[in-house]
């Protein structure tokens, strides 16, 4: 037989699953990483700040500025790093916060450490600029970004080198250092090299602008709240510092652009800290779903619950639907996979695909929470098809138990129709015919002969009489003709125990109802007779709204069980059928009414419950 | 017997019908018709008003009650004529219906007494002059063993014999004879019963019948009468 689980593995088309984690040692590598940046970072933070207030030339205002600033960097990317370790943010933002620092080793009267000051000469901008295209996801989404990065990181550290092998600061500035790296003093090299790095400079900062501008409004819906502040403020910070290059340190706008991008510069980290934090990281989406699917949800929930986890309004659901072998979603609509979104197959327990989940995924998304959320979806879609699945099968079993019985019943009526009109009418013939026969025996007949006769009619009236009774117990007419309650009574003045009956007045019940109910009874007496020597029994018979209930009670030895085979357990079997139970348990204590030569406290208690609907 | 017994058959068992028609003929009944269900059943009483009618339980279309619905309606619409109900089994649970006001005329046999012959072709007759006859496989289960306080476990063993008797409608000569009993011993017993179970001295055999049975069936009619199939009207 195939089953529905091989049908939809043969039919559902191969999906390739999402791809696995890129960046799966982010947690486990990046730790150290990111403690080592942020003890390089705080240890290049106390250098400068040291030697910023020992060079004396800077206003105080001014030193505590960038303190304040690369500070703010460092304790924000640490914090980033803490709330969502998976995310490069924290480590960006510290690189960011130590070159920071690093550039101000300049200041330096040792010249080891001028050197490395002149090398790190404008080293923040390139992590800057890193950290504001990697933003939110902590990984450059695209080839323009890598290249917009590449290059800001080659102009700037080959500047600085360039500026600290062909120009000589001691000699332009008096009282600096030497510089260890100098091979000879060019004006032509620092003239060029400034140029280049304000043109770059200003080339880089449109590129951010514009990056961020585009970014902005591409975007997803959800992304653009979160992505705000942080993306504002790199704006104007990266157009004043474009500004400012372009307008050169000359200009009368030039200390204004400086004091734009030195304020937006100290707010930045908090705007990524702000940003980072709020952006909802995919952990605490996937949290929220876990929480949300841990009720039934049905599908048109669950995809608004998706959508609102993971901010796409737009987002779609569906589910493969085994018999017209396609994708629906939750209206019912064939989903097709969309060129500007992203199709996710879902899979199942069984590695199956069993769904589609068709979303708009933001360039800066972290892989992981698409990965995440197909793999909890799938889940959840598969719990639901297998409940369904298990409910819809349990309800056919039951419905075919329930048929089992009823069939089981008309074939036991038939038979005792057959077994009335066929075999006893013949047998009543036959011994009708064998009394006449006797009696047309002549007088002085061989005895024997008699004897025979007599005795042949004698052993058939026997056997009509076993065959009635055999009749009545395959199925007895009464309780189809005239109802449970006749044919209790009748079972009442069969049993010879003194029987009480209670039962009230009983609408004609289903016929599996009333056989069932009719057959516990017959089962009860009959064992309070034969196995448990009762001296009397209590029939009650109750019907509610939707069931009947069967009581029997006598004060016999007990010892009815529910072993496999025994006659009881035979009837539960037909009562859960009918989706109803069958206990058996000890009667009321027996006391001086027990039947002799029995412990007080036993007799038995036969219950019944069956549903009538 | 100068004017023989008149009897109507029915029974759709066209075999057994036959062997009875036979039997009874034999005896010198005077078989008027014989009908396979309950409409050929009142076209026969219509055409020749028998004495008695000896009918099956079950009969076409339904195989179920129609032939006591017919008994009942006839014992209605022609109290004269006496019913003899033939069924494979006899439940006590129809003598309320089968009997309605009185037992008058009136009998409910297993169907394999037929084989009895005597006592059958006896029953018939008692029907067809107005007595009554009801099986001892009724009766039977009716006597036995009952609540300790029952009078019934009072009677004595030749007490509970008469009683059985006097349920199957027999007159108190009629259980002299079978018990081989003096007329004044069984009258004797007879009163000690009725005295025991509180019931009233009745003179008329089949009253008589019908208060032993009352009283050894005690449940209310409603019980039973609402388990029944609706009377075809």
């Amino acid at each position: 037989m195939r089953t529905a689980v091989s049908d939809r593995l043969a039919a559902a088309p191969p999906i390739v699953l999402p791809r696995a984690d890129a960046d799966a040692d982010a947690t486990g590598g990046g730790q150290l990483r990111v403690l080592v940046a942020a003890g390089v970072g705080v240890l290049l933070g106390a250098v400068a700040v040291t030697l910023k207030i020992q060079d004396g030339s800077h206003p105080a205002a001014d030193t505590a500025l960038s303190a304040v600033s690369g500070a703010l960097f460092l304790a924000a990317g640490l914090l980033a790093h803490l709330r969502r370790p998976a995310n490069g943010t924290g480590l960006l933002m510290l690189l960011v916060g130590a070159g920071f620092f690093a550039e101000d080793l300049q200041l330096a009267r040792d010249p080891a450490l001028f050197t490395v000051g002149l090398l790190c000469t404008h080293a923040s901008t390139p992590f800057v600029v890193l950290l504001v295209l990697a933003f939110p996801a902590g990984r450059l989404p695209s080839r323009s970004a890598r290249l917009l990065t590449g290059i800001t990181f080659g102009t700037v550290f080959g500047a600085a080198l360039l500026g600290g092998l062909f120009v000589d600061w001691a000699e332009r500035i008096p009282g600096k250092p030497a510089d260890l790296l100098l091979v000879a003093d060019s004006q032509t090299v620092a003239v060029v090299s400034g140029l280049v790095v304000e043109a770059v400079g200003v080339a880089v900062a449109a590129g951010v602008v514009g990056s961020l501008a585009y970014r902005y409004r591409a975007g997803a819906h959800g992304l653009r709240n979160p992505l705000a502040p942080a993306l504002l403020i790199a704006a104007v910070t990266g157009a004043a510092s474009g500004l400012a290059s372009l307008a050169g340190s000359d200009s009368p706008l030039y200390p204004a652009l400086l004091g734009v991008y030195r304020v937006g510069f100290c707010l930045w980290p908090l705007a990524f800290l702000l940003g980072a934090v709020s952006w909802r990281p995919a952990r605490t989406a996937i949290a929220d779903l876990l929480v949300a699917v841990g009720n039934p949800v049905a599908p048109a929930e669950l995809r608004d619950l998706l959508a609102g986890a993971l901010r796409d309004p737009e987002l779609r659901l569906a589910r493969w639907h085994p018999r017209s072998a396609r994708y629906l979603d939750t209206a019912g609509r064939p989903v097709d996979p969309a060129a500007d979104r992203t199709t996710v197959t879902l899979a199942g327990s069984t590695g199956a695909p069993i769904g589609l989940l068709v979303r708009r995924v933001p360039p800066w998304e972290d892989t992981r929470l698409t990965d995440a959320v197909a793999r909890l979806v799938g889940l959840v879609l598969d719990n639901q098809r297998l409940a369904t699945e298990a409910a819809s099968r349990l309800a056919e079993v039951r419905a075919s138990r329930a048929r089992l019985v009823s069939l089981a019943d008309r074939e036991r009526r038939r038979m005792e129709r057959d077994l009335h009109d066929g075999a006893q009418q013949r047998l009543v013939i036959a011994a009708l015919s064998l009394r006449l026969a006797q009696r047309r025996l002549p007088p002085d007949a061989d005895p024997a002969l008699a004897a025979q006769l007599a005795q042949a009619t004698a052993d058939l009236t026997a056997a009509i009489s076993q065959l009635r009774e055999l009749a009545r117990g395959i199925h007895p007419a009464l309780l189809t003709d005239a109802g449970l309650p006749a044919a209790v009574h009748d079972l009442a003045e069969r049993t010879p125990l003194p029987v009480t009956l209670t039962m009230p007045a009983l609408p004609r019940l289903p016929a599996e109802v009333e056989a069932t109910a009719y057959f516990v009874v017959a089962e009860a007496l009959t064992n309070a007779v034969k196995h448990a020597a009762a001296d009397r029994a209590d029939v009650h018979i109750g019907l509610t709204a939707d069931r009947l209930r069967v009581e029997i009670v006598d004060d016999g030895c007990g010892g009815a069980s529910l072993t496999p085979g025994s006659g009881l357990a035979g009837l539960r079997d037909r009562v859960r059928a009918l989706d109803g139970e069958l206990t058996i348990g000890p009667g009321p204590a027996a006391g001086p009414g027990g039947a002799a030569g029995c412990p007080a406290g036993t007799g038995t208690t036969v219950r019944a419950e069956i549903p009538t609907g | 017997m100068d004017t023989p017994i008149t009897v109507v058959l029915a029974d759709d068992a066209v075999l057994l019908r036959e062997a009875l028609a036979g039997l009874l003929s034999g005896a010198g009944f005077q078989v008027l018709a014989q009908a396979g269900d309950v409409a050929g059943l009142r076209r026969a009483i219509a055409a020749g008003r028998p004495d008695v009618v000896v009918l099956d339980i079950r009969m076409p279309p339904g195989h179920r009650l129609e032939g006591l619905h017919a008994a009942v309606e006839i014992r209605r619409e022609h109290p004269e004529i006496g019913v003899l109900l033939l069924s494979q089994h006899v439940e006590s649970h129809y003598l309320p219906v089968l009997f309605g006001a009185g037992a008058r005329g009136v009998g409910y046999l297993l169907k394999e007494r037929v084989a009895g012959v005597d006592a059958f072709l006896d029953a018939v007759r008692q029907v067809a002059a107005g007595g009554c006859v009801v099986d001892p496989q009724v009766i039977g289960p009716l006597l036995r063993a009952r609540n300790g306080a029952d009078p019934v476990a009072t009677l004595s063993d030749r007490e509970r014999e008469i009683l059985a008797l006097i349920a199957q409608g027999r007159s108190n000569q009629a259980i002299c004879r079978q018990l081989v009993l003096t007329g004044k011993t069984v009258e004797t017993h007879v009163r000690n019963i009725l005295r025991r179970l509180d019931l009233p001295p009745e003179p008329d055999d089949h009253r008589r019948v019908l208060a032993v049975l009352r009283y050894l069936r005690p449940w209310s009619e409603e019980t039973y009468r609402a388990g029944l199939p609706p009377t075809p009207t």
